[in-house]
C-alpha cells in the first residue's frame, strides 16, 4: 500500500515539476525572442541574455528528467527482453532501475561536491553575475528526486513481478 | 588488458546493458563510470561523474534541442499537419499516386517545423492512411509511404539529429542545416519518385483521385500560408543572418503557439498537454547526453579513438573505403538502434577516424544522418514501422515491410549520389 501510495504521490511530483520546467523553458523562449527582436530592430539586447539561457536550461532539464524514472519513460530499447516472461522482464526492469538509482546517486554524491566548492568560492557568471550554485541547484534537485523516483520503481517491479512491464519503450 | 582493448570492452558492455532494456542514458553512464573506475582510481570517476550533469547541460548551443522539440510538440497541437496534407494534396492529388506523394511532401514540410521522424509518422499515419484508404490505396502503398516519408523529418532543417550531430562533434549548426537543405529536397524528389514507380508498374496500387476545383485547390493552399511564413521566417533568419541555429528554435516555438493560438487551437488542454509532451521528451534528451557525457569521458581516457585511428591507418584504405566501412556499420547498426543513439554512442571513435582520414565533418554529418533515415524504416527493427503500426494495428507488419522496400531503394540511390557529388551537400557551404 504505501508502495502504491509513495508511486502515486512521486508521480504527482514529477508531473507539476516537469511542468515547471517546460515553464523555464518558454522564459528561454521569451528571453531570446525578446533579445532577437531588440538586436534587429532596436539595435538594443538584452544583457546577460545567454547566462540566462543556459540557467533556464539547466533547470528545465533537471525539472524534468525525473518524470522520466517516475513513469518509466527514458528511452530504452527493446530487443531481446520481450521475448521473456512478464515476471523476467519485470525482474528485469527492477534491476535496471537500482543501476539508474545508482547511477543518478552518483551524479548527486559528486555532483554536490562540486557544487558546495562553487557555493563555498562565491562563484559568479562573467557578464551579469549570477552566482554558479544557482546553475548547480536544479542538478542536486532532479539527481536527488530521480534517486527516489527509481528506488520507487524498482521496489514496485520487484513487487508487481506477475503483472506486465508497464511504460513507453523505443 | 590495453587501455583501447577496454574501450572495446566498454563498448560490448553498452550494447549488452542496452539490449537488457537498460535506459540508454543510464546504461551510457553505468559503463562509462566502470571504466573510468578500471582505468583509473575513485578520484577520477568522482571527478568526471561530479561534473557530467553540469557539462551536459550548460553548453549555451544545447537550447537548441528542447525548444525545437516544444516547437515541434506545438505545431502538432495546431493542426498543422493536416493542412499541409491537403495542400500538398491540392497540388498533386489527382495524378496516379498522388496521394502517395502528397504525404511525402506534407511529411517534408512538417518535418521541416517538428523535426522528428517518429512524430512526422504518428501524426502524417492518423491523417494520410485513412485518406489514401478511402480512395482505395493498397496498404501496401499507403504505409510505406508513411513510414519512409517520416524519415525525411530528420534531414530537412530545422532537424533534431542535425542539431545532435552539430553539438557532439563541434560542428556549426547552422552551416549543418544549410547543407542539409538539397540532401533533404532530393530524399522527398527521390520517395515521390518511388511513389511514381511502384503506380507506373502497378496502377492499381495508386488510382487517381478525384480533381479538385480550381476554388478548393486555391483555398488549400492558402490554409498553409501561415505554416510556409513559419519555415521562410525560421530558415531565412537563420541563413539570413538576423539570428542563429539556437535563437531560430526560439523563434520558432513563438511561431508556432502564435499559430496554433490564431487558429484556436491553444486551449488551455492543449497548452498543458504541449507542455507535458515537451517535459517529457526533454527529460528523455538530457538523461542520455549526460550520460553520454560520462561514457565520452571514459572512452577519451581508454584512448580507444586513437588506437582505432591508429588501426584504421595500418588497413591503408583511401578515405573513399574508409567512408564506404563507416556507413556500412552505421547501416547495419541502424536496424537495431535508433539513430539518435547509435550516433552518441558511435561517434567518440568514429570521429576522430573521419577527421584524420580528411573527409569533410560536415558531409559527414549529412550521410550519417542519410544512413540513420534508411534505419528507421529498415526490417526488423525500424522504429517508424513499428509506430505506423502502433497507429493503424490493422496493417500487418510484413505489408509495412513489403510497402517500404521501394523507398530503401531510394534511399540507397540517395546514399550513392551524395557519396558521389559531396557538392550536393556542400553547395551551399562553399
Amino acid at each position: 500500500m504505501w508502495l502504491t501510495n509513495g508511486l502515486g504521490a512521486l508521480r504527482t511530483i514529477t508531473k507539476y515539476s516537469a511542468y515547471l520546467g517546460a515553464v523555464c523553458l518558454l522564459i528561454c523562449v521569451a528571453v531570446t525572442v525578446s533579445d532577437v527582436v531588440l538586436r534587429n530592430f532596436f539595435t538594443a539586447s538584452i544583457l546577460g541574455s545567454v547566462e540566462i539561457t543556459q540557467l533556464m536550461i539547466m533547470w528545465a532539464a533537471f525539472l524534468t528528467i525525473p518524470l522520466g524514472f517516475a513513469h518509466r519513460t527514458h528511452i530504452s530499447v527493446d530487443v531481446f527482453v520481450r521475448a521473456a516472461s512478464y515476471k523476467t522482464q519485470r525482474r528485469i526492469a527492477a534491476v535496471n532501475m537500482l543501476f539508474a538509482a545508482l547511477v543518478m546517486a552518483g551524479y548527486f554524491y559528486w555532483g554536490g561536491a562540486q557544487a558546495l566548492h562553487a557555493f563555498i568560492n562565491n562563484e559568479i557568471t562573467l557578464t551579469v553575475g549570477i552566482p554558479v550554485w544557482f546553475y548547480w541547484a536544479p542538478i542536486l534537485f532532479g539527481t536527488g528526486l530521480s534517486v527516489i523516483c527509481a528506488l520507487f520503481v524498482a521496489a514496485d517491479s520487484f513487487s508487481e513481478a506477475n503483472q506486465p512491464p508497464t511504460g513507453v519503450r523505443l | 588488458m590495453t587501455d583501447g582493448m577496454t574501450g572495446v570492452v566498454g563498448f560490448l558492455m553498452l550494447m549488452v546493458f542496452i539490449g537488457l532494456r537498460m535506459p540508454i542514458g543510464i546504461a551510457m553512464g553505468l559503463v562509462g563510470g566502470i571504466g573510468i573506475l578500471y582505468l583509473d582510481d575513485i578520484n577520477l570517476l568522482a571527478y568526471a561523474i561530479g561534473i557530467s550533469p553540469f557539462e551536459a547541460t550548460h553548453p549555451y548551443a544545447l537550447s537548441v534541442l528542447p525548444l525545437f522539440v516544444m516547437m515541434g510538440v506545438f505545431s502538432t497541437h495546431s493542426g498543422i499537419s493536416r493542412k499541409l496534407f491537403h495542400g500538398a494534396n491540392a497540388l498533386v492529388g489527382h495524378m496516379r499516386g498522388g496521394l502517395g506523394m502528397a504525404t511525402i511532401w506534407a511529411c517534408a514540410g512538417f518535418g521541416a517545423i517538428c523535426g522528428s521522424s517518429l512524430a512526422t509518422s504518428a501524426t502524417m499515419a492518423r491523417i494520410a492512411i485513412p485518406e489514401m484508404q478511402k480512395h482505395n490505396y493498397d496498404l501496401r502503398l499507403a504505409a510505406g509511404a508513411v513510414a519512409a516519408g517520416g524519415t525525411i523529418g530528420i534531414m530537412i532543417p530545422p532537424s533534431l539529429a542535425l542539431a545532435m550531430y552539430g553539438i557532439l562533434t563541434q560542428t556549426s549548426i547552422g552551416s549543418l542545416y544549410l547543407a542539409a537543405l538539397i540532401p533533404g529536397i532530393l530524399g522527398s524528389l527521390l520517395y515521390a519518385s518511388a511513389v511514381a514507380y511502384v503506380v507506373f508498374v502497378d496502377p492499381k496500387m495508386g488510382p487517381r483521385a478525384a480533381p479538385m476545383t480550381m476554388r478548393t485547390r486555391l483555398k488549400a493552399l492558402v490554409d498553409i500560408f501561415d505554416v510556409m511564413l513559419l519555415i521562410t521566417l525560421i530558415l531565412g533568419g537563420m541563413f539570413g543572418g538576423f539570428f542563429s541555429a539556437t535563437e531560430a528554435a526560439a523563434v520558432g516555438v513563438a511561431g508556432a503557439m502564435i499559430i496554433a493560438g490564431y487558429r484556436g487551437m491553444l486551449t488551455r488542454k492543449n497548452f498543458l498537454a504541449g507542455l507535458q509532451e515537451t517535459s517529457s521528451t526533454m527529460g528523455m534528451l538530457f538523461v542520455i547526453l549526460i550520460g553520454a557525457r560520462t561514457f565520452g569521458f571514459f572512452i577519451d581516457q581508454s584512448g580507444l579513438p586513437h588506437s582505432a585511428v591508429q588501426y584504421v591507418e595500418t588497413l591503408e584504405l583511401s578515405s573513399f573505403w574508409v567512408l564506404m566501412a563507416i556507413l556500412a556499420a552505421y547501416l547495419l547498426l541502424g536496424c537495431v538502434l535508433d539513430g539518435l543513439a547509435m550516433m552518441i554512442i558511435t561517434i567518440p571513435v568514429v570521429f576522430p577516424i573521419v577527421l584524420a582520414n580528411g573527409i569533410d565533418p560536415i558531409w559527414f554529418g549529412i550521410l550519417m544522418v542519410t544512413v540513420s533515415e534508411v534505419g528507421l524504416i529498415s526490417p526488423p527493427f525500424g522504429m517508424n514501422l513499428f509506430i505506423v503500426q502502433a497507429v493503424r494495428p490493422e496493417i500487418d507488419y510484413m505489408t509495412m515491410v513489403r510497402g517500404v522496400v521501394p523507398f530503401i531503394f531510394a534511399d540507397i540511390v540517395r546514399i550513392a549520389l551524395l557519396v558521389g557529388f559531396p557538392i550536393l551537400t556542400l553547395y551551399f557551404i562553399t
